[in-house]
């Protein structure tokens, strides 16, 4: 009787012990620092099958539509090196951005794994704000919005254009190559006005970047 | 002699359960629910497939222990009582045991949520005691007559 | 005495499932009543603002093509500066802007909010808590 209990447990035990993680991934985080020209990006996530039998891929799941993974196989057998590539496209997106990958394996010892992509997408130019607005009715003021790069980093603002005559805008060097200010003047704010203004600088040199203000009476 | 001892350890294992299954109900540092931080300690230890089934887990594994300690006491419960805490002291030890095997660095959420790093070796040595004292329990009640006599 | 102690345990293990049960449908009250982040708003209170809301659509344009909540905007980051013009036409200063993204863990909602309030410092802007799927009733 007591041998029938014994075994029961060493077989509880057996079913809750498990064996090492099987994929070994050399860098679950990697970060990289790219500017929006660089419109996208690849990483290579490595790993190996460190185990005793072979491993499938299930489901790779990325947390961002922006990001798409890749993989050449799914089953790779012991000792075998394989690597999910995941391409970010940046679209229109600036700053730190996080993306995450999912792994999932048919060895469900170690849950899921999750792959960690960190992009710092640079823009030395910061614009604050990128929208100004009336509404009808208020007086027809100036509003200012400022353009700041970032030290170290000079960008000349070469010229504004203004698309919507009713809304005049003035370009003002603060300090050339790192602060300007755009003054934005509506004729009057009876009716409603959209228009934008464009910014030309001189960066990066080899294609220089436009950038576009919002300017609206509502 | 031999009963006093029998005593004491059921005194001492259910005293465990209680605090421990108490402690996975009810966080009595934030009075507030303890479910999503043991939802959480057991997802940790990545041995589940899924959140939901590491949820369900978490909402009725600590009533098990608290159930099953206050049933050690009932004479017509007390060996179903052990047979579980038999089982759930092997799933732990089993779970800690896989956790340090496979270089987790968890907290065990034994006891609610922890802070204090862990330290696996003495975790295991706590869990292989709870264990074996749970197994003594089990064997005293799996050997005691039936209180009612079976039917022939 | 396997039988025996079968049974008690199968008393056991249903006992539990007593108060498990009673502390689960609480539990579940308790993930509902789960606490808004900063910027964030419930679809009932959403709902109840009406036509004071102005939907923001931050998924894809192929998701947003196929089905949305009625009247929703499109903003994503993918085409951000392509879609900021039309969205600040058809945009109401009066109105709330409540983002929205698929729902689950989806992050798009909270980063075109934050861009919405950092870089364009439009005021009032929410993140629908549990997106697309909240609407859907899923």
């Amino acid at each position: 009787m007591h041998i029938r209990i014994l075994f029961g447990l060493a077989t509880l035990l057996l079913l809750t012990s498990h064996s090492r993680a099987q994929l070994q991934w050399d860098n679950l985080v990697q970060q990289f620092q790219r500017t929006p020209q660089d419109e996208g990006l690849e990483a290579r996530f490595t790993f190996r099958n460190t185990g005793a039998k072979a491993v499938t891929i299930k489901s790779l799941r990325a947390s961002c539509g922006c990001t798409t993974p890749r993989l050449e196989k799914e089953t790779y057998v012991p000792g075998e090196a394989g690597a999910v590539v995941a391409r970010f496209v940046f679209g229109d997106r600036k700053g730190p951005q996080r993306k995450t990958i999912e792994v999932r394996t048919d060895d469900d010892s170690a849950g899921p794994v999750l792959l960690d992509l960190r992009v710092l997408i640079h823009d030395p130019l910061t614009i604050q704000p990128a929208l100004v607005y009336w509404k009808r009715g208020d007086a027809a003021a100036a509003k200012t919005i400022q353009l700041t790069a970032e030290a170290g980093q000079p960008v000349r603002i070469k010229r504004i254009i203004a698309s919507n005559p009713r809304l005049a805008a003035k370009l003002e060097t603060v300090k050339a190559g790192e602060h300007y200010t755009v003054a934005v003047t509506p004729t009057d704010t009876t009716q409603k006005e959209s228009g934008e203004v464009f910014v030309l600088t001189d960066f990066p040199a080899d294609a220089p970047r436009t950038y576009i203000l919002q300017v609206r009476v509502k | 002699m031999a009963g006093l001892v029998i005593a004491g350890l059921r005194l001492a294992v259910a005293g465990v359960f209680l605090y421990a299954g108490t402690l996975k109900i009810w966080d009595f540092t934030h009075l507030r629910s303890a479910t999503p931080d043991f939802t959480i300690a057991i997802q940790n230890f990545r041995l589940l497939p899924s959140p939901d089934l590491a949820l369900l887990l978490a909402v009725y594994l600590p009533w098990l222990e608290v159930t099953a300690a206050s049933a050690l006491f009932i004479r017509r419960l007390a060996l179903g009582a052990a047979t579980a805490l038999l089982g759930l002291s092997a799933v732990f030890l089993g779970a800690v045991g896989s956790a340090w095997w496979r270089g987790l660095d968890i907290a065990c959420g034994c006891f609610g949520k922890e802070n204090a790093p862990t330290d696996f070796r003495f975790l295991l040595l706590r869990n292989t005691a709870l264990l074996a004292a749970v197994a003594v329990l089990f064997l005293h009640e799996w050997r005691r007559p039936s209180p009612t006599p079976p039917h022939s | 005495m396997i039988a025996r102690a079968a049974r008690q345990l199968a008393l056991v293990l249903a006992l539990a499932l007593i108060p498990a049960v009673v502390s689960g449908a609480w539990q579940l009250a308790w993930k509902k009543a789960e606490p808004l982040a900063a910027g964030e708003v419930r679809l009932a209170t959403a709902r109840e603002w009406g036509a004071r809301v102005q939907w923001v659509d931050a998924r894809s344009r192929a998701k947003f093509e196929r089905t949305r909540i009625p009247g929703a905007l499109l903003l994503n980051e993918d085409e951000w500066d392509k879609l900021v013009g039309p969205f600040l036409d058809a945009w109401d200063a009066d109105k709330t802007l409540v983002v929205y993204c698929d729902g689950g863990s989806c992050e798009a909602s909270h980063q075109v909010a934050a861009r919405l309030r950092k870089d364009l410092m439009i005021g009032g802007v929410l993140v629908l808590k549990g997106g697309f799927a909240e609407w859907q009733g899923l």
